[in-house]
Order: C-alpha cells, then sequence, then structure tokens
C-alpha cells in the first residue's frame, strides 16, 4: 500500500492532477476578481488560500518523489536530477516567502523617518498608555472569535499588579461611522453648558419649543437663548426662529420720531400703514448646505404720499447692520432701521447627522457655520488625546457686537484712517451722508467703544464617534470592519467600539478615564532600515499636467551598522538591499510642488530569493539544456 | 561543459548590476550652525548642504554671537573674476510660535524691494518643497545700487504640522525649537554671473537640511 503510494505521488498522473487543478484555480481567480472588481476577494478564495498552499507542497512531494525513484542514480540521470533540483529550489523558495517573508506598507513624510511598516493582513489593536511605559499591539484569535481574549504581541514589560484584560465583544466585518458632535443623541454637547433637549421638528410650520435661557461661560452677551433641533429643513427653521426673535424699531431719521416699533413676523406678515407712508418689509435669508447664509439682507420700503424709501440692511459678515441700498437711493434715507432681541444659538441636526449652527445676535446679526460628516477641522486634541478630543468654533462678529449706529461711525472712522478700505463706495456714501448729515448725537464715551473690534465666540464640543455595522461587500477592499472591546483593569471597566484604521494615522481614543488610548490599525513591523524622506515629486510630460512619474529622494540607513546610502527610488526603479529588502514607490501625496509630501512605499523581503528562488531557476534552465544537449548526443 | 561558467556569469550580472546614483567628485557636505542664545560657544551644527569645492566660505567669529537674525549664519564667495563674483549668504529666522512667523513670500516681496528697479519679465517664482520645508524660490534681474544685479534667492518655512510637534514634544530642547527656524538662501551677482553658477545655487538649495530627522508625534 506505501509502496503504491509512494509510487503514486512521484507519477506523471499526480503531476498531471496537480497542474490541472492549479490551472482551474487560477481560472477561477480571474473569474471572481472580475465578478467582484476585487483582488482580495479572489486571493483569498484561490492563490491566496490554504488548499492553494497545499497544491504547491503537492508539487514539491511529487517532483521530489519522481527524483528519488530514480535511484540507484547513473550518470545519464544528471540533467534530469539537476531540473528537479532547480524546481525543488523554486518551490522551496516560494513557500519560504509565504511563510517567512515581509510585504508591508510604509508611510513617511518629507523631512522625518521611519522603520516600520503596516502589515496590511494582519490587524491589531495598539494601546499606549499615558505614563509612556506601555507600547503595546495586541492581535486577534483567527476569525475574530467573540469573547475572546486579545493577546500582546511580543509583550516585553514586566506583569503590573492590576494587569488590564481586553476582550472582544463583537466584530463586523463592514461598518459606518458617524462623527458626533454639537447634537448629541437627542441632547447639546456643548463644554460649558448643560445637555439641552433636541426636539425633533417634521416640518416649520408645526408649533416651535420655546428657547432655553442659558449662560455662556465663554461669553459677555450673557444670556442666551439657546435651541436645539432635529430636522431636515434647516433653511425654513432657521428663518422662522429668527423672524420670531427679532423686534424691528423704525425711526424718521431728522425728528427721531417712531415709524414703527414690532416683531419682524408681523412687519413681514403685512403692509403696516404709517403716518409716513405704508411700510413693506421683505427678508432674504437664502442659506446653502456649503455655503451657509449668502449675504442675508432685510428690505425695508417706506411708500409715502410724496416719495418713497427703500433701504436694504445687511444682516451677516462685514457689513452688517450696515444699508447695502442700490442706486437711485443710496444716502437718501429717510429712516432709520434698527433690529433688537436676545441673543440666540440654535443647533440644527439634519438626518444625514450634519450639524448647522446659528447665531442671532441681540441687534440682529446672523452668523452661520456648518459641520458635516467627513469635513471636519479646528479639532482639539487634550492631552495627546487622553483627555479626548473636541471640535472648536469661532463665531466672527458675535461678541461684544455694536449696534447700527456704532458700525455706521466705525465705518466712518476706518474711512477716515485708511483709504483702501474694502467697503463699497455705496454703502460709505450713505454713511457718511447719515452720519454727518443728521444723525449725528452719539456721544464721545461711545465713539470709544469703537476701539473694540467685534470679538469671535469660541465654542467647543466634545467629539464622539458612533459605529453601526453594515452589510459587507463583495470588493473586500472597501469593508471597514468594527470591533466592540471591553477593557478591565482592576475595578475599572469599560465597553468601546472601534473602526478599523488602515493608514493607522487617525485618533487613538481614551479608555479607562484616559490611562490608555487606542486605535484598531494594521500591525506594525519594525525592519532593520530607516528611510528619511528628503523629497517627493511628481514628475510632469513637457508642457502637460499629464504625469510622466513620481520620484522620490531618500536617506536609507542600515539601523544595525548605522551606514547610510542616498537613493532616488521612482515608479520603475525599486531599490534593493543586500539582504533582500526591496522598497517600492506606490504612491505620493499631495503632488502640489509647493506641499508638504507624504509618500507610500511598498516593502517587500524575500529570504529565500538568493539563496533557493534564483539559484533553483538557475539550475532548471542549465538542467534543461543538458536534457537536449544530452539527448542531442545519444 | 562550459554553459554553466557562462550561465553563472550572465546570472551574476543580472543580479548585482545596479544603477547607483553618486554626487559628482567636486562637491562635498558641509554642516552649518544653528543661531546661539548670546552665547556664541552654545552654537551647534544643525543643518548640512552639498558644496562646490571651489566656493570660499566665511564664517561668523567663534566668539561672534549670531543671535541677531540680522547676520548671516554662513557667507560664500562664488567665482574669482569681478565680472562673475556671486555672493550667497544663509540666514534664518527662529520664531517663537507658528503664528509670529513671517510668511515666505513676504521675504520674496522684501528682496524685491530691494531693486530700484527690476525687469518684470525676468521675474520668475516657484513654490518648492523640501526636507519638510515648503516656500518659493525667486530668479529676477534689475538694478541694484545702480548695478544691473540678478538675484537668485529661496525663502523656506519648516511646515506646520512639524512646528506643532517640535514645539508640543515634552521636554523639547532649545535645539528642536531651533529646527523649527525659518532659512533663506540668497544669492546675488551679475546676470552672467548667476546664469553661470545657477546650476550649482540650486544644487545646493535642493540639499540643503536638517541634519536630524524631524521626529514624529
Amino acid at each position: 500500500m506505501m509502496h503504491r503510494l509512494y509510487h503514486f505521488l512521484g507519477s506523471i498522473t499526480f503531476a498531471l492532477i496537480l497542474i490541472a487543478t492549479t490551472a482551474c484555480c487560477a481560472i477561477a481567480g480571474t473569474f471572481f476578481e472580475s465578478a467582484t472588481d476585487s483582488h482580495q476577494y479572489a486571493a483569498q478564495l484561490t492563490y491566496g488560500s490554504s488548499f492553494f498552499s497545499l497544491l504547491l507542497w503537492g508539487f514539491f512531494l511529487n517532483i521530489l518523489i519522481s527524483a528519488l525513484r530514480r535511484y540507484p542514480f547513473k550518470k545519464r540521470h544528471l540533467p534530469f536530477l539537476i531540473t528537479h533540483l532547480g524546481m525543488l529550489m523554486v518551490l522551496g523558495g516560494v513557500l519560504i516567502k509565504n511563510y517567512f517573508g515581509t510585504q508591508g506598507v510604509m508611510t513617511v513624510l518629507e523631512g522625518s523617518a521611519s522603520d516600520q511598516i503596516f502589515l496590511k493582513d494582519k490587524p491589531a489593536l495598539l494601546i499606549e498608555s499615558k505614563n509612556g511605559q506601555l507600547t503595546q499591539f495586541y492581535t486577534f484569535s483567527p476569525n475574530f472569535s467573540r469573547y475572546s481574549l486579545l493577546t500582546p504581541d511580543n509583550m516585553q514589560v514586566e506583569e503590573p499588579k492590576e494587569p488590564l484584560t481586553i476582550t472582544l465583544l463583537d466584530y463586523a466585518p463592514n461598518s459606518y461611522e458617524t462623527i458626533e458632535t454639537w447634537i448629541k443623541g437627542s441632547y447639546t454637547s456643548i463644554f460649558g453648558i448643560r445637555p439641552v433637549p433636541a426636539h425633533l421638528a417634521i416640518s416649520s410650520t408645526e408649533e416651535l419649543p420655546l428657547p432655553i435661557q442659558v449662560m455662556l461661560p465663554q461669553s459677555h452677551e450673557n444670556p442666551w437663548n439657546l435651541l436645539a433641533l432635529i430636522s431636515d429643513s434647516p433653511e425654513a427653521l432657521a428663518k422662522k426662529i429668527y423672524t420670531a426673535s427679532i423686534t424691528v424699531t423704525v425711526r424718521e431719521i431728522s425728528s427721531k420720531e417712531q415709524i414703527y416699533h414690532g416683531p419682524l413676523t408681523t412687519l413681514l406678515k403685512e403692509n403696516i400703514t404709517t403716518p409716513y407712508g405704508k411700510l413693506k418689509t421683505r427678508l432674504d435669508f437664502t442659506w446653502s448646505l456649503l455655503k451657509g447664509c449668502e449675504q442675508p439682507t432685510l428690505f425695508i420700503e417706506l411708500a409715502g404720499q410724496e416719495k418713497e424709501d427703500k433701504v436694504a440692511i445687511s444682516l451677516g459678515g462685514d457689513d452688517a447692520l450696515l444699508n447695502r441700498n442700490d442706486f437711485p437711493f443710496i444716502g437718501k434715507g429717510r429712516m432709520t432701521i434698527d433690529l433688537s432681541a436676545t441673543s440666540t444659538l440654535l443647533l440644527l441636526k439634519d438626518l444625514q447627522n450634519d450639524v448647522h449652527l446659528f447665531v442671532f445676535t441681540k441687534y440682529g446679526q446672523i452668523v452661520s457655520s456648518s459641520y458635516l460628516q467627513g469635513s471636519l477641522d479646528t479639532i482639539l486634541a487634550y492631552d495627546d488625546g487622553h483627555l479626548g478630543y473636541s471640535l472648536e468654533i469661532k463665531l466672527p462678529h458675535v461678541e461684544k457686537t455694536l449696534n447700527r449706529q456704532m458700525r455706521e461711525l466705525q465705518l466712518m472712522s476706518a474711512m477716515q484712517n485708511d483709504r483702501d478700505n474694502k467697503i463699497s463706495p455705496e454703502i460709505l456714501l450713505s454713511g457718511y451722508l447719515r452720519n454727518y448729515a443728521t444723525d449725528s448725537d452719539v456721544s464721545l464715551a461711545s465713539k470709544d467703544k469703537l476701539s473694540e473690534h467685534d470679538l469671535p465666540l469660541i465654542l467647543e464640543s466634545p467629539l464622539s464617534t458612533k459605529h453601526r455595522a453594515i452589510p459587507p461587500s463583495n470588493k473586500l477592499e472597501q469593508n471597514i470592519p468594527c470591533i466592540v472591546l471591553r477593557f478591565k483593569k482592576g475595578s475599572q471597566e469599560e465597553v468601546i467600539s472601534l473602526r478599523y484604521d488602515p493608514t493607522g494615522s487617525s485618533f487613538k481614543w481614551p479608555v479607562l478615564n484616559g490611562e490608555f488610548i487606542v486605535r484598531f490599525q494594521p500591525l506594525l513591523k519594525e525592519i532593520p532600515y530607516r528611510l528619511r524622506l528628503r523629497q517627493a515629486r511628481q514628475i510632469n510630460y513637457a508642457t502637460s499636467n499629464q504625469t510622466f512619474s513620481y520620484e522620490s529622494d531618500l536617506i536609507i540607513t542600515e539601523i544595525p551598522s548605522n551606514q547610510s546610502v542616498e537613493s532616488q527610488i521612482s515608479m520603475n526603479n525599486v531599490h534593493e538591499t543586500w539582504d533582500g529588502y526591496r522598497f517600492y514607490l506606490s504612491d505620493i501625496y499631495p503632488p502640489d510642488k509647493g506641499a508638504l509630501k507624504r509618500i507610500q512605499i511598498v516593502v517587500n523581503r524575500d529570504p529565500a530569493k538568493y539563496l533557493m528562488t534564483y539559484p533553483g531557476a538557475c539550475l532548471m534552465v542549465l538542467g534543461i539544456l543538458l536534457l537536449f544537449f544530452r539527448k542531442r548526443k545519444t | 561543459m562550459f554553459i554553466f561558467p557562462i550561465l553563472l556569469l550572465i546570472t551574476g550580472f543580472t543580479l548585482f548590476g545596479c544603477n547607483r546614483n553618486e554626487s559628482p567628485a567636486n562637491f562635498s557636505w558641509q554642516e552649518f550652525c544653528c543661531r546661539d542664545q548670546g552665547d556664541p560657544t552654545t552654537r551647534t551644527a544643525m543643518y548640512r548642504g552639498k558644496i562646490p569645492s571651489h566656493w570660499r566660505r566665511k564664517d561668523p567669529l567663534p566668539t561672534e554671537s549670531i543671535q541677531d537674525t540680522t547676520k548671516a549664519l554662513t557667507e560664500f564667495y562664488i567665482g574669482d573674476l569681478e565680472e562673475e563674483k556671486v555672493y550667497l549668504t544663509l540666514f534664518t529666522f527662529p520664531a517663537g510660535n507658528i503664528e509670529q512667523r513671517v510668511p515666505p513670500v513676504a521675504q520674496l516681496e522684501r528682496w524685491k524691494r530691494q531693486f530700484e528697479e527690476f525687469d518684470p519679465t525676468s521675474l520668475v517664482i516657484e513654490p518648492r518643497a523640501l526636507g519638510g520645508f515648503t516656500g518659493f524660490s525667486i530668479h529676477v534681474t534689475g538694478l541694484l545700487k545702480g548695478q544691473e544685479k540678478s538675484l537668485l534667492g529661496f525663502s523656506m518655512q519648516l511646515a506646520p504640522i512639524h512646528v506643532q510637534t517640535l514645539q508640543n514634544k515634552e521636554n523639547a530642547s532649545t535645539n528642536q525649537k531651533q529646527m523649527a527656524a525659518d532659512y533663506t538662501i540668497k544669492a546675488v551677482g551679475p546676470p552672467s554671473a548667476i546664469s553661470r553658477w545657477e546650476s550649482e545655487i540650486t544644487l545646493f538649495a535642493n540639499s540643503f537640511e536638517l541634519i536630524k530627522e524631524i521626529p514624529l508625534r
């Protein structure tokens, strides 16, 4: 039985079975890749699978036994044996590379250096302690088995008195992340202010809740009205809340007699008849997701028997509260418009989880800002992330705001002091005529206030993330897994979810009151070479923006010997070290000439290349030539 | 019989043939100190660059403090004949924090204002990035102190991400804060001289870098 098995393993029949099976696997792989557009999916099912490794072992056995079957060897067997030895060396090299080779990605920033590569097919948990004594990777059990303990990778520190245990509670192969800020769940989240409920507003026609009065510790304009809503109609709701909060006072400019004093809503609903004529009002509150409130303006028209007056008051920006009239009404207003309100902070979260902030100041100015998922900036990290992260917003022209009169006086001072003032000539003229012709009762004390400019209101909201499992895609490269972990140390316990970060460059999240920070990312491995990036550049074809080549200038230092060499690597020019490490340039970002660049280098090492694979290939060629040579002689 | 040695030879050429980039033999690496804090003995080597062998270098006296940023870190004299002499200076500008830094384009504007008049068609400004620094290069020809001169200059500033890393690092040493300094390289000379030595000056500017790598957070 063993004898028959031995001869079968070394037979042509077995070889043909192996070749046919391998060919079928390769063909299947191309179909899978074409159908799913995913190389990773095809590789997992075919060439990257354990079955394919088994086929390689099968080839190894078949070639070895077929050679050994010729024993006792004769001189005429030499070419055959050389060929088979060569094939065995090539196969052996492939198997050694599969098990002991290195394949990873290194990211380097211009001016800095790195000796670490990301092993993309080995996800791990990076954990750092606050005191800096622990920086450790924890690996997962195969297939991310639930309730399994994570194990430290090459742990070298002593066991502390209270050891840290990390348990995997749940795993999802694909996930969706939402960044939560300003409104979390159904409450506001702003530093210094107690959480305020966020109400769901289906439409702008329904009755809205009353705002809550709060004291902002960072503001001089207290108290504030705070209102938080969840709705898909931010523009309509913001306009409604603004008009409801504003009181308008219209005065005749020379006598200061009050023409109208009342809510803006009343003025917008109907024309008001006054002794001076009919007051007509229109509010332009155009808002867009990308641009926010663009030049909100209040138009007031006083139609008397003899003449007509039109005033356009800007409500936002650098010329807020100033007259923005067009010709021929420049500077000819018979009336002054003053707005008043309680300072209001409105937070609106839409159904895409984007948050829009509106501030309505006590003089009617409008300031808006939006926070869209995936495009957050000005993020603050406290204690390197150990105390978490927060989003900061600076809302201009909100603190120590000036009323209309002071704004106009400020404009006049600017006109006198700075001839390059950028405010339009129409506004300059209207301000000049108004102030120097009739409205000049501003006191000296008020004029002193001009030296204080409008200050921004600075608000902060803590940043957090929320994860949700979604169906995995067949294109495996697009799947971003998520894990839920339980951290336990002594009596402290915390459960958090983390989303995979393939580049290992995003936030590390605090756990156990900031004692540790963690990130779910590829395993990092140190290599015996340190690469320092001096310059990376994109070369375009002459007189064209089309890319010709990517190049980078590196200093590569062999760490054990501290020997350095300068090298230029490009798309078709790799650098190879004496011990088989190869560095391929795979990406440069951004491509702009004057920007700081970051490059991605694929690092590859085949430990058997020069010992087994290449010599084996040479022996194969030699053996085949000898076979033909010997055959011709015979 | 002879096939095996021939094959071995071919394999050897294939495996070990490689393309090595080497600097020309007439260049050498030289080091440059950073500014001191008032005590000239505390100056340490912070920068390096490739210098052609025929450039004549002039450093400040070892007893002279160069804390004052109007003093050059180093000066070079290029060329022997009067009509082809180029004067090259290296300056650095340490700043307390990011907001205090002067943008590189402001340095270019200052250099342009040094000309009584200049040929606008000769003005070439290009963005550049190198060794963690970003900025601009400028090449302009005009009247400088009554004589026709060309200026080839480089104004570079450490990228904000590196400045934040150097300034936020715990126990950041003075040297690490000096690493965040802006630098300028300015070469002035007759247009023909600048044209003649332009490739060497550009090679120096392209090789100028911090000796130590910038740490990562």
